[in-house]
C-alpha cells in the first residue's frame, strides 16, 4: 500500500488534481478581496479584526501553494499549507452546517446571488475530505528526487547515510 | 529532517503569499483595508425622527416617479460622506411600512428568477449582479425614470443576504440623495403578512 501510495504516478496525479483545484479556486478570489471577505463573514467563524487579513492572504496562499504542487515543487511545503488550508475550511463548513448558517460557500470567488442550500454544504464538506486526503498522502509519502533509489524506505536511507558519516 | 524542511518550505510559501496578497490587494478595485467593522455594516439607523414624520404625512415631498422635480444639492444633507455622496439609512420594518404605504419606491435587489417567485408589492426588480457590471454613464439610463430625491427602499433576501446594501451604496453614489436599506428584507416582509406579489 505504502508503495502504491507512494509511486510516482500516484503523486503525479494527486499533485495535478489538488494542485489544479486550488489554483482554479483561487483564480475569481485573487481580484475580489471584498467578495471573499464577505463570504468568510458569512460563517461567523473567524473573529471579525481577521476577516481582511485572511481574505487579502488566502487566495494568495492557494494559488501559489497549488502552482508549486501541480509543478512538483516544494511538495512537502506546498501540501502541508493546503493540509492547514482545507482543515480550517472543514472546520468552517461543518460548524456553518451544524448551525444551520445561511452562506455563500466562497469556495471558489464569491458569487454575491449564490445561496448555498444544506446539501450543498454537505458536498463541499464531502469534498473537502477527499482533497484532505489526497494532501495528507502526497505529504507523507512523496518521495525527494533526491534519492535515486526509488525502492527505499525512508528509514533504510536514513540509516545508510549514518552509516557513511 | 523531513519535518524541518517542511516547516520552511511552507513558511517560504506564506511569506511569498503575504507579499503578493498585499501586492494584488492594493491593486484590486475591490481590495479591501486591514479592517472593516462587519458588525456596524448591519447596524440599524437610528430612525425614530424619520418614523415620526413620515407617519403624519400625507404625502411625500418627492415622489420617487416625479422626475421633473429638480434635484435638490446634497450639501447641507448631514448623512453626507467625504466622497459626495448620501449614506443610504438601514431602517427597520416599522419604518419600510411606513415608507411604502406612502408610496416610496420599493427595489428588489435579487435575481430575476427569485423576483418572479415573489416580491414585495410594486417593488421593481433592479438585480445587483447586473446593476454594477454597468458602466456609470449606463447606470444613469436605468435609473433615469426616477426622481433622485424620492424615496427607495432596498431590499433583498433579509438575514445574511447583503445585495440591498451594495445596491443601495450604488443607488447613493450616482447621486441618489434618499436611499434606504430594509435590511428584514422580503423573508420578513411575507412573515408579516404584508403586501406582495407573486
Amino acid at each position: 500500500m505504502k508503495d502504491f501510495l507512494s509511486s510516482k504516478y500516484v503523486q503525479i496525479v494527486l499533485q495535478i488534481i489538488i494542485g489544479a483545484v486550488f489554483l482554479y479556486a483561487s483564480y475569481n478570489k485573487l481580484f475580489d478581496q471584498q467578495g471573499f471577505a464577505k463570504s468568510i463573514y458569512g460563517y461567523k467563524f473567524i473573529p471579525d479584526f481577521l476577516i481582511n487579513i485572511m481574505a487579502i492572504i488566502v487566495p494568495s496562499l492557494e494559488f501559489i501553494a497549488g502552482i508549486f504542487l501541480m509543478f512538483g515543487l516544494f511538495r512537502k511545503g506546498s501540501s502541508l499549507i493546503i493540509i492547514v488550508l482545507l482543515s480550517v475550511f472543514l472546520v468552517a463548513l461543518v460548524q456553518a452546517y451544524a448551525r444551520g448558517l445561511d452562506i455563500d460557500c466562497g469556495c471558489f470567488g464569491s458569487d454575491p446571488a449564490a445561496k448555498t442550500t444544506s446539501t450543498d454544504i454537505l458536498i463541499r464538506i464531502f469534498q473537502d475530505i477527499l482533497l484532505l486526503a489526497g494532501a495528507i498522502i502526497i505529504f507523507k509519502f512523496s518521495r525527494s528526487k533526491y534519492y535515486k533509489n526509488v525502492n527505499y524506505t525512508d528509514t533504510e536511507i536514513l540509516l545508510s547515510k549514518n552509516q557513511e558519516a | 529532517m523531513k519535518e524541518k524542511s517542511s516547516a520552511s518550505q511552507a513558511f517560504l510559501i506564506l511569506i511569498m503569499a503575504i507579499i503578493v496578497g498585499f501586492m494584488l490587494n492594493a491593486f484590486s478595485s475591490k481590495g479591501v483595508p486591514l479592517y472593516t467593522d462587519y458588525a456596524d455594516r448591519k447596524k440599524l439607523d437610528n430612525t425614530d425622527s424619520a418614523l415620526n414624520q413620515y407617519k403624519n404625512a400625507s404625502e411625500f415631498k418627492n415622489n420617487p416617479y416625479d422626475t421633473s422635480a429638480k434635484t435638490t444639492p446634497n450639501t447641507n444633507n448631514p448623512n453626507l460622506t467625504k466622497e459626495g455622496f448620501v449614506r443610504p439609512q438601514k431602517i427597520n420594518l416599522d419604518l419600510a411600512k411606513v415608507l411604502f404605504e406612502k408610496n416610496a419606491l420599493m427595489v428588489d435587489a435579487r435575481l430575476a428568477e427569485e423576483y418572479n417567485k415573489g416580491h414585495v408589492k410594486g417593488a421593481v426588480n433592479i438585480p445587483l449582479e447586473e446593476f454594477v457590471k454597468l458602466s456609470d454613464d449606463e447606470k444613469e439610463a436605468r435609473m433615469k425614470q426616477y426622481n433622485k430625491d424620492g424615496i427607495i427602499i432596498v431590499y433583498c433576501n433579509g438575514g445574511e443576504c447583503d445585495m440591498s446594501i451594495d445596491l443601495a451604496y450604488a443607488f447613493a453614489k450616482i447621486g441618489f440623495n434618499a436611499t434606504n436599506i430594509y435590511l428584514g428584507g422580503y423573508k420578513e416582509w411575507e412573515e408579516k403578512g404584508l403586501p406582495v406579489q407573486k
